[in-house]
């Protein structure tokens, strides 16, 4: 019963963290611009990310190692520093978004400009990752996150075309007036948007810290198979909201505002403060999982003691990075750089950035040195090769498309 | 040879901070193309507007939350609207340009009342709504036609 217990709370859990400000921003904007026709993408990211993260627990569950510890042995100090510049600036460009988004989503409850907001929310995330227990943030917050199925429900209310929706889904192909390159454009920032790199090194680290055994690894599954799709239902939702009410006003979203604003329209008052009570929660939860991942990274790398379950004078090093990654997306923010600017580039830049954690951990999966008899199936590692094949072509594709279509708006 | 691409690489490194400092005069094709993106901006903003209003008059949205979309919709209004007023239009286009500007003027402007309506808390604005309507139609057929 317990056992039980804990899978269903791992799942929900799951579902409810697994959208961020990227994934809120971007379900919004692709919805209300191209409707359904990039649904796909989400679908592909989601069995993508599914793929990644059962591959790192799974490492995580067998060697107790997570994943740059295991990227500076495989890759060496030298490829492994510059494999960790690369994630590492993504997490942080994510974990500023992050803090960012909780600011928005206060300033559209009280009016008050988002900027007085930020050092208080940077207080909070900190305050978090230094006192909270580990458990208790994961299960909090994205409990509280799970009031994003209220998408769900404003969609039903809104009465849209459902089978208009199904067939833009199904035919994936872009519609009258916009051009394939912004299709292209969308749809590597949507994939980016679902496979945040963050996701895995805190799923990892996560897996490390609570020392999870192979025993854990049927729960870690259920966790990833069940959960991740049931929260990549949740950015489908976002976005057949958005579609539905946006798309045929031709407006385009480019605020957190926006991105709620169907859930008013199909619920009314109610609606919307769950709404909201999702969009805090998603994005604190993100803050506090990126911060920490930010951190473990360079603790892993490094060789600190790390770990929310380390004490702090034990972990210095570790708690003091996460006091200044802290401090730094504060001060970016503070600058006056738009956070959903900065969430569009974040989504483009995990696309960017995911070979160089992807790979690492796909060779490490095979190798029966770290797993034994875990090491990857033939149905995991033929979802892995074609991922590979797929994350390397939404990085390589990522800049140039950022650039051609001048960031979606050209 | 070595020299000399040095230099050029020196005096592109120095002028290159000028280079925002100039007025930008596109081409006619060019021009076209930044307003079309501006009309369609703007035509987003009025659509925001004229729907925070509905839903603020139909007590669906929270003043607080009606506000901030308003002032967002106002900021990126103005925002578009100074980014193609700040470009040199060719002279070939005739009185396009300035038709355009005009437009677009008359939308933030709807789209400021909008904002004020919305502080203000006087939601039940059926000349404005209609307003907004007209400019949003306005709006795309000059994009149309552009």
């Amino acid at each position: 019963m317990k056992r039980l217990f804990a899978i269903a709370l791992g799942i929900l859990t799951a579902i409810g963290g697994f959208v961020d400000i990227g994934d809120l921003v971007t379900n919004a904007q692709v919805g209300a611009r191209f409707g359904l026709s990039l649904g796909w993408v989400v679908v592909v990211g989601v069995v993508g990310i599914c793929v990644f993260a059962e591959m790192s627990g799974r490492i995580a569950a067998v060697s107790g190692r997570a994943t740059f510890d295991l990227v500076r042995e495989r890759l060496g100090p030298r490829v492994g520093l510059l494999n960790l510049a690369g994630s590492l600036a993504v997490t942080l460009l994510t974990f500023i978004a992050e803090i960012g988004g909780v600011a928005l989503a206060l300033e559209l409850v009280t009016s008050v400009h988002y900027l007085l907001w930020v050092p208080l929310v940077a207080v909070l995330v900190w305050l978090v990752l230094w006192r909270a227990k580990f458990s208790l943030m994961e299960n909090v917050l994205g409990l509280l996150g799970l009031s994003l199925i209220v998408f769900g429900v404003a969609l039903w209310q809104l009465h849209p075309d459902w089978g208009h929706l199904s067939s833009q889904m199904a035919a994936a192909d872009k519609p009258l007036g916009e051009s394939w390159t912004l299709y292209a454009y969308f749809a590597v920032a949507l994939f980016g948007a679902a496979m945040t790199p963050y996701e895995v090194f805190f799923f990892s680290s996560g897996g490390v810290e609570e020392r999870w055994t192979t025993k854990d690894i049927s729960t870690m599954r259920a966790n990833v198979f069940i959960g991740f799709p049931l929260g990549g239902l949740l950015s489908l939702f976002i976005a057949a909201a958005a579609a539905t009410v946006y798309q045929p006003l031709g407006i385009s979203v480019e605020t957190l505002g926006e991105v709620g604003l169907p859930v008013a329209v199909g619920l009314g008052k109610i609606g919307l403060a769950i709404a909201i009570v999702g969009f805090v929660a998603a994005t604190f939860g993100a803050a506090c999982e990126t911060g920490l991942s930010a951190g473990y990274s360079v603790a892993q790398y490094v060789g600190w003691q790390w770990g929310k379950y380390v004490k702090p004078r034990v972990a210095g090093a570790f708690h003091l990075s996460l006091v200044l990654f802290t401090v730094l997306a504060a001060g970016v923010l503070m600058t006056m750089v738009h956070p959903i600017l900065v969430t569009e580039f974040s989504v483009v830049f995990s696309a960017v950035a995911l070979p160089l954690t992807y790979f690492p951990i796909l060779v490490v999966a095979n190798d029966p040195d770290y797993l034994g008899e875990h090491t990857n199936g033939r149905v995991a590692n033929a979802l892995g090769t074609v991922y590979l094949v797929l994350v390397g072509v939404a990085a390589i594709a990522a800049i140039p498309l950022m650039v051609l279509t001048k960031m979606g708006t050209a | 040879m070595r020299r000399a691409v040095a230099v050029l690489l020196a005096l592109s490194f120095l002028l290159t901070p000028f280079a925002g400092c100039t007025v930008s005069h596109p081409d006619g094709s060019a021009w076209r193309d930044q307003a079309r993106q501006t009309l369609d901006d703007v035509a987003s903003e009025v659509a925001t507007a004229s729907l925070v209003l509905e839903q603020l008059n139909g007590g669906r949205l929270p003043s607080s939350y009606g506000i901030t979309m308003a002032v967002a919709a106002e900021e990126a209004a103005s925002t578009a609207e100074e980014k193609l007023s700040s470009v040199q239009a060719p002279a070939s286009l005739g009185g396009v340009p300035r038709k355009v500007l005009a437009l677009i003027g008359r939308a933030t402007e709807a789209v400021r009342k909008a904002r004020e309506a919305v502080v203000a808390e006087h939601y039940d604005v059926s000349r404005l709504l209609r307003e907004l309507d007209r400019l949003r139609t306005a709006l795309d057929e000059q994009r149309a036609a552009l």
